[in-house]
């Protein structure tokens, strides 16, 4: 799993690479703290190459989600794969992001 | 590995005293390396020490070797010049000339006549032919201030009657010339001994050599028979004298060149040295010796052994650091291990305690069988089934908290014991779910959240009345094999603002409904393929509609598709077969 955040058009972009599974949940989440951390700017998680999200990875999605609305802002997921958003639509979630 | 380990910590708890030994031994051992090498090297230096003064005697007493020899040819090529001259007295300054010009080496020549050979020259008659700012002087010099038959090669010349080499001595002042002299008696043509030649060969040179010492500042060089060397003691030159002939002193003799080597003590300063000679294999037999001191030779090794010593003691130094961290580590790892064993125990306690709040894993009644299972992937699972009776309806649930191990479980405790808590008084599940999911949200700082299927089935009529938390869609396995529908609602605890959907169905008798959680379908081979939903209906098709078969069945499976692959999540199967009006189960 790989993390990458760097700031794009104004918006904040992580990029995850990968299988975001409960082991590396936590190496993750560290990695998007700038996220957490930010306010004000629409946040992006850019899913093109995250092949595999296990529900501890959903619960940093959620987390991150919470955050964001607390501060007014949006998460975007951009180019989620189809297992993915199978997922997202198991668990309800899909409605609570906005998706490019 | 472990067993080595055990052994150490063993060793650090139960002999504390022995890790004392331990550091003792270690610096014993650098020690015992250190000394090791000094005298290694000390021994290096000494055999260097030998080979050098060897080396340097065998040049220098070959070179005085030569120039002796080539002092005598000369003196050879001209013994017939001087005889011839000897007819007529004022051709010997040619002679003599001719004797010190063929040789650079000789710095002057006389022919001193025997007296009364000449008469009309007198009794004394010697011509004289020296080197002077690079000309040759001839001169005669006999006089009545220079009677040269007082003098002691004349003497022994005229007594022995054959030529030798006088012993080297100092000649002149600044500069101070060391010389030697070649005695040669010459006879006439009627072979009447008529002139005794001489021929001083400069040896300054070789006290030159002999007394530069690039290695050794203190070492001397010199000729046992020569002038003594002025900075050294005469006592320690008799010393040195006196050794070399003393047949009684030890001494080991090295080389094609026979260098002989005596140790001794200096009588002056008391250091150690070491004495080399050689004695020339010829006339005049002179003895060319060098001596050194021992702590000059060994200077290098001493400055080094410092050095040695300083790095032993660093080394040593670094050691005990390490051997302190590896005791104390091997302490914590001893005390870690207490503590794993306690965390294990009481993981073992809390599984105990997760497994008493499952419910039994089966239930078989007429109309209804049951067959539950539950394989936590660590100690403690995040996972939960469970399922009751009341009112002849049967609350079943399914459910998923996101993570593992403990804080999962503990969630999951929480959880399991609100939903019992909360269908004892409410048959709805949708709002069963919300009253548990604004408990949930309540102190919820980690975010977790629990995919929760809750599903009551009214046993008397096969309505099924259900919510679905965002957890994977039980499958109906009946005519046909098929996922019950099911909306998305949130799993619990993710947001405290959700209402939950509740949703109906009606099951048919002697169908079989299949619950599970993604350990099953995410449970993956070594080459990180999912089992997958697929795979799970097929085999579902294929399995007889037994659940305690099915669950078995499908777990044997999953487990089989993993393969050497770890168990990376909880496993967790709740099969319902409902068959009212049914005698038989299948």
């Amino acid at each position: 799993m790989k993390t990458t955040v760097q700031e794009l058009d104004g918006r904040l972009v992580a990029i995850l690479a990968g299988e975001l599974d409960t082991a590396s949940a936590a190496e993750t989440e560290a990695a998007l703290k700038p996220l957490f951390d930010s306010t004000g700017k629409d946040l992006v998680l850019d899913c093109t190459d995250l092949q595999y999200i296990a529900s501890s990875g959903i619960r940093i999605l959620v987390n991150l989600l919470k955050t964001a609305k607390a501060k007014g802002d949006r998460v975007v997921l951009k180019n989620v794969n189809e297992v993915i958003r199978d997922v997202l639509e198991l668990t309800g979630f899909v409605s609570y992001f906005v998706f490019e | 590995m472990a067993s080595f380990i055990d052994r150490i910590r063993t060793f650090f708890k139960e002999r504390k005293g022995s890790r004392l030994i331990l550091i003792l031994l270690t610096a014993l051992l650098l020690e015992l390396v250190a000394a090791l090498q000094y005298t290694y090297t000390r021994n290096l230096l000494i055999k260097e020490e030998e080979r050098i003064t060897r080396m340097e005697l065998t040049m220098e007493s070959e070179i005085i070797l030569h120039t002796l020899e080539e002092a005598e040819l000369s003196m050879f090529e001209n013994e017939w010049s001087v005889k011839e001259s000897l007819a007529h007295p004022d051709s010997l300054f040619g002679a003599v000339g001719r004797m010190i010009e063929s040789n650079s080496n000789v710095s002057g020549a006389c022919i001193a006549v025997l007296p009364d050979y000449y008469p009309e020259k007198g009794r004394l008659f010697e011509p004289y032919a020296h080197r002077e700012d690079g000309r040759i002087l001839v001169d005669q010099i006999a006089g009545p201030d220079h009677d040269y038959t007082l003098g002691p090669y004349f003497q022994q010349a005229l007594r022995e009657e054959t030529e030798f080499w006088s012993d080297p001595y100092d000649y002149g002042a600044d500069p101070v010339q060391k010389l030697t002299t070649y005695t040669y008696p010459v006879r006439d043509r009627s072979g009447r001994l008529a002139a005794i030649c001489g021929l001083d060969i400069d040896l300054t040179w070789l006290s030159d050599t002999l007394n530069v010492h690039p290695y050794y500042p203190s070492s001397f060089g010199f000729m046992l028979t020569g002038p003594r060397e002025e900075r050294v003691s005469s006592r320690t030159m008799d010393y040195v004298a006196g050794l070399v002939m003393d047949p009684t002193v030890d001494r080991t003799i090295r080389g094609r060149h026979r260098v002989s080597c005596i140790e001794f003590r200096d009588p002056v300063s008391g250091k150690r040295a070491y004495l080399d000679y050689r004695a020339l294999p010829r006339d005049p037999g002179w003895i060319v010796a060098e001596v050194s001191y021992r702590d000059e030779v060994l200077a290098p090794v001493r400055a080094m052994m410092w050095r040695i010593l300083l790095m032993a003691l660093a080394g040593f130094a670094f050691l005990l650091v390490i051997i302190h961290r590896f005791a104390r580590n091997g302490k914590r790892l001893w005390e870690a291990d207490v503590k794993q064993a306690r965390i294990g125990s009481e993981l073992r306690i809390a599984r105990r305690i997760q497994e008493e709040m499952l419910p039994k894993a089966s239930l078989d009644r007429s109309d209804l069988t049951v067959q539950g299972s539950l394989a936590p992937a660590k100690e403690v699972g995040g996972d939960l089934f469970d399922y009751y009776i009341r009112e002849e309806k049967l609350f079943f649930c399914i459910g998923d908290v996101c993570g593992k191990g403990v804080p999962a479980a503990m969630l999951m405790a929480v959880v399991h014991s609100m939903l019992r808590m909360l269908s004892e008084q409410e048959e709805a599940p949708a709002r069963i779910l919300g009253e548990l999911n604004r408990e949930a949200c309540r102190n919820n700082a980690t975010g977790t959240f629990v995919t929760l299927f809750l599903g009551v089935l009214d046993l008397s009529t096969g309505r099924l009345r259900y919510c679905n938390a965002g957890h994977d869609r039980p499958v109906l396995v009946g005519d046909s094999v098929e996922e019950l529908p099911a909306l998305a609602n949130v799993p619990v605890g993710a947001f405290d603002d959700v209402t939950y959907q509740e949703q109906e169905a009606m099951v048919a008798p002697g169908t079989l409904l299949f619950l599970y959680t993604d350990g099953v379908t995410e449970s993956m081979d070594a080459d990180r393929r999912q089992y997958g939903r697929e795979r799970l209906l097929g085999a579902l098709s294929a399995c007889p509609r037994k659940p305690d078969v099915l669950v078995r069945t499908i777990e044997a499976g999953v487990r089989a598709f993993a393969g050497e692959a770890e168990q990376s999540d909880d496993l967790t199967m709740l099969a319902i077969h409902y068959h009212p009006n049914e005698n038989t189960i299948g």
